[in-house]
């Protein structure tokens, strides 16, 4: 091949490729406001279902809530409202709930939602062997077309929780094809799936509550940063971003900051070691840790204040009981600003319970014991951080702690031994039950209690809460644990913040008002609400 | 020589398959020894699923039998032509793999057309003008190339080509937001050149240097000073002498290549999102998703090997000496 030959051949590359690349751009401007005309809505959030859309099959989080409605769903300050159904009755004994359903529900396909297809879901759900739990079902029956009869195997309050996360599917058009064309009764009807892509929806004109203002909703799946130049480029709409990046100022948008009860806190061992093992044959317990008086003054001597402005970038908010914005909280048991941050008072705690520094080293020791531990982190955002931030406060009154990345699978040997950052905040009152309970501590869910905490005292308040006939009784029993598990009783947490669920939008995108936002957000529970403002 | 043929491919055929079986058991053995425990990998680290439901997790899955166990039942179903479920995608293995795979063949075989092209032709050029500023630069370039990771140079065209100037779309196989009926296959080609670029250009070093060393080679010895002596134009030295010589080992190399092109669609659809085979296997790996897992890793194999005997075929078709050679 000669010189003028391959000079051709490049000279054709090159005009192949200039000549294809006009299609990709597009006048960007003028795609959106395209969009923004015609009511049309382009977002990067949440994971894709790679499942697919079969409610019966996944937890799908808050994207359920598009193309499916719940019986009942968390109203916007974590309380109940109803959804499908029109309200629920629990028997004298607790262990039935009668829930009867609305009569002008119908799904996208015309036909009526019924009682059979309320115990049609539920049952195959329960058989799924995926993520939902349902092993509280005892069994169902329907009563009528619209009322189902739930019967529990024990009395449990926090069921209605259950009854809120789970889309109901129609019986009659239920096959091997559903994954992949769901039919519901929400908001939106399903158009198109372009597999490990993108969704595309439109608003369901017979929905039985506000009809969408969005009638063209099309999500993609996309990492965080690709979402973000994603956004800048005009390509999409909206995108979930983290605190670093909503730093950065993009021309024609808007950081929308939603408050959240994604909590972050410090977990440490209640139990000294004594070598005993946990069911998992992992060894229980630290020396350093079971000490109230290191727990207290940590709890004291971080200031949260310093990780919501430093780590947070002000997007998010203290926390010092890891319940703030619940309606279970116990208020007296909040830290009160002077109380935190405080590194002579945690000193002082220190060398009343006996802790001090005879060699000099920097480090403070007890009877021969180092004030010493590890703190495990898994990968996420903010974590490191705020970890860092930590151990940095807890090396200024003399505890020494070594940072330790850890994944799920590898913190199983010491996540009993060892200190371990969380990040919580379910927007469900049972969780309290998986973090408080001495009956969960080294038992087959190693992070459920993995820092073995045991207060009869506590574990009486729980029993009592989950046995009560529903939230609203239960709630006075949560709020009594609350005495012993807070920073101001046995203070087996150090909370340290909640982070707020970011989001970069264009001017004149609005989410409404959306619900306060847990451990992996509800954005699309109010995502009739969403709308452009023109 | 039709006898030979078959006896060869059927060697390879048996070959094929004891290094199918070594593969995957010693991929089992390798997932099994992992920390990863597939049923917490599969709710995640959710507090929500209660030990009772883990168990009917495990059950459902069957993953609360001994290993042997399931690696013998995974096998036998697998020698009935049943792939097994994928955990993550609740579809049969072949119904995933059948889909990803098509979208990454058509990113794979893009860069692997491209990247033969382009370095053949640019070494063919270095070895010409042999030790010339033409050379040099082109050496400096695949050197460059070869020293670059994949995903970093894929960061960087998205940053430049996508995001700064707006010539590609960002990510993704068709357009955000339009129904299927309305993409077109200008639309289609136009999500596809970034990342097969991308990937073609860490393939065009190896060609390019390969074939820039024969090249010169062949520049060197008596047979073209013989035609330069004759009067050839170095049009048909070139055309008549050095492409002959040097196509070969630049098509056994294209070949080979096939592992690489398949390491480096990995990176490139995790950076371009781009919804092939990279994706699956990572998800896979990382949540213990063992059948999709293996599924991948016979796929890859076959697609590795048939590339290596492709290449081998070559040589007894393009060059008669290695028939020759093999029948003695």
């Amino acid at each position: 091949m000669n010189k003028r030959k391959l000079i051709g051949l490049l000279m054709v590359l090159v005009l192949t490729l200039t000549a294809l690349s006009g299609c990709g751009a597009g006048n960007k401007e003028t795609a959106r406001e395209q969009r923004i005309a015609g009511d049309e809505l382009i977002v990067a959030i949440g994971e894709e279902p790679e499942s697919g859309f079969d409610s019966t099959t996944g937890g799908h989080g808050s994207v359920t809530k598009v193309f499916f409605s719940t019986l009942f769903q968390r109203d916007k300050e974590l309380g109940w409202t109803n959804d499908l159904a029109t309200g629920y009755k629990v028997s004298d004994d607790k262990q039935t709930w009668i829930v009867t359903i609305r009569k002008d529900a119908n799904f996208t396909d015309g036909t009526p939602v019924t009682a059979e297809d309320v115990i049609y879901t539920y049952g195959t759900a329960k058989d799924s062997g995926s993520d939902i739990d349902l092993t509280i079902i005892k069994s169902m029956k329907a009563l009528d077309n619209k009322t189902v009869e739930f019967q529990l195997t024990r009395p449990y309050s926090p069921f209605i929780e259950r009854l809120a996360y789970l889309g109901i599917v129609p019986k009659h058009a239920h096959d091997e094809n559903f994954k992949d064309h769901p039919i519901g009764s929400g908001p939106y009807k399903f158009v198109q799936w372009d597999k490990g892509q993108q969704v595309i929806a439109v608003a369901n004109e017979d929905y039985y509550g506000t009809a969408p203002k969005i009638k063209k909703l099309t999500m993609v799946f996309l990492d965080t940063d690709t979402a973000f130049e994603a956004v800048k480029s005009g390509t999409i709409d909206v995108a979930q971003i983290n605190g670093n990046l909503a730093g950065q100022k993009v021309e024609g948008t808007q950081v929308i900051d939603i408050p959240s009860i994604e909590c972050y806190g410090v977990n440490f061992p209640m139990v000294a070691n004594e070598g005993k093992p946990a069911e998992d044959g992992a060894v229980m317990g630290n020396n350093v840790t079971s000490d109230l008086a290191i727990r207290k003054a940590l709890n004291t001597a971080v200031d949260r204040e310093q990780i919501v402005s430093g780590v947070l970038n002000g997007y998010g908010s203290v926390s010092t009981t890891g319940l703030e914005k619940m309606p279970w909280l116990n208020k007296d048991t909040v830290l009160e600003p002077s109380e935190y941050g405080d590194i002579e008072s945690a000193k002082k705690i220190l060398a009343d319970g006996g802790w001090a520094d005879a060699d000099q080293d920097g480090v403070l020791e007890k009877n021969g014991q180092k004030a010493a531990f590890k703190l495990l982190y898994t990968e996420g955002v903010y974590r490191q951080e705020m970890a860092l931030e930590f151990i940095k406060v807890a090396s200024q009154i003399g505890i020494e702690i070594e940072l330790k990345k850890v994944t799920w699978d590898t913190i199983l040997a010491d996540i009993h031994q060892e200190a371990v950052f969380y990040g919580f905040g379910s927007g469900d009152p049972s969780e309290l039950y998986n973090l408080y309970y001495g009956g969960n501590a080294g038992g087959p869910v190693a992070w459920d209690n993995s820092g073995c905490y045991e207060n009869p005292a506590a574990d009486a308040a729980i029993d009592k809460a989950l046995a009560a006939t529903d939230e609203a009784e239960a709630l006075p029993y949560w709020q009594e644990m609350q005495k012993y598990t807070s920073a101001r009783g046995d203070a087996p947490y150090c909370w340290l913040a909640n982070a707020n669920h970011v989001y970069l939008a264009p001017e004149g995108f609005s989410f409404g008002t959306p619900v306060v936002q847990p451990h992996g957000g509800r954005i699309f529970d109010n995502v009739a609400e969403w709308s452009w403002e023109k | 020589m039709k006898v030979n043929a078959g006896n060869f491919i059927l060697k390879k055929l048996i070959k094929l398959m004891t290094l199918l079986v070594a593969i995957c058991i010693l991929t089992f053995v390798l997932m099994e020894l992992s920390p990863i425990d597939p049923v917490t990998a599969y709710v995640g680290a959710s507090t929500k699923v209660g030990a009772e439901q883990r168990v009917l997790i495990a059950e459902h899955w069957g993953l609360n039998k001994p290993p042997v166990e399931r690696f013998m039942s995974w096998f036998l179903s697998l020698m009935q032509g049943d792939w097994g479920t994928s955990m993550i995608y609740r579809r049969t293995v072949l119904e995933v793999i059948g889909q990803k795979f098509m979208s990454s063949l058509a990113l794979m075989a893009m860069a692997w057309v491209l990247s033969g092209i382009i370095g053949f032709a640019l070494g063919i050029l270095a070895g010409i003008k042999e030790g010339k500023l033409v050379d040099k630069l082109i050496c400096a370039y695949c050197h460059l190339l070869i020293s670059t990771p994949t995903f970093w140079l894929g960061i960087l065209f998205m940053m430049i080509f996508s995001v700064k100037l707006g010539w590609f779309p960002v990510a993704m196989s068709v357009p955000i937001g339009m129904l299927a009926e309305d993409v077109s296959l200008l639309d289609k080609v136009s999500h596809l050149i970034l990342p097969a670029l991308t990937l073609s250009l860490l393939g065009v070093a190896n060609i390019c240097l390969h074939t820039r060393e024969k090249t010169a080679d062949v520049m060197r010895s008596d047979f073209i000073l013989f035609a330069r002596a004759r009067g050839e134009s170095s049009r048909s030295i070139v055309y008549h002498h050095v492409i002959r010589n040097v196509s070969l080992p630049a098509i056994t190399l294209q070949f080979l290549s096939f592992s690489e092109l398949f390491g480096g669609a990995v990176f490139v659809e995790q950076v371009f999102s781009y919804p092939g085979l990279g994706r699956a296997v990572v998800q896979s790996g990382l949540r213990g998703d063992l059948p999709l897992l293996m599924g991948i890793v016979i796929i890859s194999l076959v697609f590795v090997y048939v590339g290596n005997l492709m290449a081998d075929l070559m040589y007894q078709v393009v060059d008669p000496r290695m028939r020759e050679g093999h029948r003695a």
